[in-house]
């Protein structure tokens, strides 16, 4: 009986922890994929809008990136 | 000196360079961290198992305030001096930092229902962390508020810097008022007053989340940036357009 008791008595604070580590795993690991999948979607933007403006002269961009 | 890195190209190859230096390591420690923590610490004498809670409320109670202070930090910089990478790290900073103070009052609600009773009370520590946890939100809706990005960053910075009055606020509530939540046992003048083999998961813990910051800011300053000039190279295509 006592070990029934213990057993619950812990059983009932295992529902607390694993759902706090289970919230923080979420959150950091959710906000992680959503900042590298918002990286992604923006370099694909760019990379989009770079080829899609060849009359723009792209040297003189990247030069102008490298010493101001 | 500073200066050179706000170049955009400098700024890249810096943050390529830092990035694997913060990542590795943040993935390592919170591996180590929660084993410690899950499986190789003690329960606490008082609190039994749910002290294992403390592994995740603490060091993310930490992170909510380091994170507030350089969004803080970042903007008087971007005030005061114009620095132009400024307002982009607080920028940056500031869905972390919201993260991180949500995971701590999550957290916390659920180490207080077994240990206090309750999910919740109105004391100066909780409500002051709650208070923190509107001012990122704040932050971060006033940022987007304005048609003009310059004027949503400036009253965002504005925004930050007073509510860093809240910072030392939430430190020393604990002090100040009689709340509920227990006061520090880790950042005292009299020496932490917890044991090693709970103290060293925390700050392995503690670590660890702080270089999950340093490698998530980089990489969200990376995105802004990019975005920045997503953003400048579709108007120059508008304009091209127009005038063709």
């Amino acid at each position: 009986m006592q070990m029934i008791s213990d057993f619950l008595a812990i059983g009932g604070y295992s529902g607390f922890i694993w759902t706090a580590y289970g919230a923080v795993t979420v959150v950091l690991v959710g906000l992680l994929i959503v900042s590298l999948r918002k990286l992604r979607t923006t370099s694909a933007e760019v990379a989009a809008l770079e080829a899609n403006s060849p009359r723009r002269r792209r040297n003189n961009t990247d030069n102008k990136d490298a010493t101001s | 000196m500073i200066q050179q890195y706000a170049n955009p190209a400098r700024f890249n190859r810096l943050a390529a360079t830092l990035m694997p230096w913060f990542a590795w390591p943040a993935g390592v420690l919170i591996a180590v961290g929660l084993y410690f923590a899950l499986f190789n610490s003690p329960p606490d004498y008082q609190q039994g198992d749910t002290v294992r809670i403390m592994y995740v409320h603490v060091p993310s109670a930490w992170m909510a305030l380091f994170v507030y202070t350089s969004m803080a930090i970042s903007s008087a910089v971007g005030l005061i001096w114009k620095h132009p990478l400024a307002h982009l790290s607080a920028q940056a900073a500031a869905p972390i930092g919201a993260c991180f103070t949500f995971v701590c009052l999550l957290t916390g609600s659920l180490w207080g229902k077994p240990m206090w009773g309750t999910w919740w009370v109105w004391d100066a520590r909780l409500t002051s962390v709650l208070i923190l946890f509107f001012l990122y939100l704040g932050f971060m809706a006033l940022q987007n508020a304005f048609d003009d990005p310059a004027r949503g960053e400036r009253s965002a910075a504005i925004l930050a810097i007073i509510g860093f009055i809240n910072v030392p606020i939430i430190k020393f509530s604990v002090d100040w008022w009689n709340t509920l939540h227990q006061p520090a046992s880790v950042v005292k003048i009299s020496g932490p007053a917890i044991h090693s083999s709970m103290l060293i998961p925390l700050f392995v813990m503690g670590v660890g989340f702080t270089l999950y910051f340093c490698a998530l800011l980089l990489l969200r300053m990376k995105t802004l940036m990019l975005a920045r000039r997503a953003r400048g190279m579709s108007m120059a295509q508008l304009h091209q357009q127009a005038s063709e």
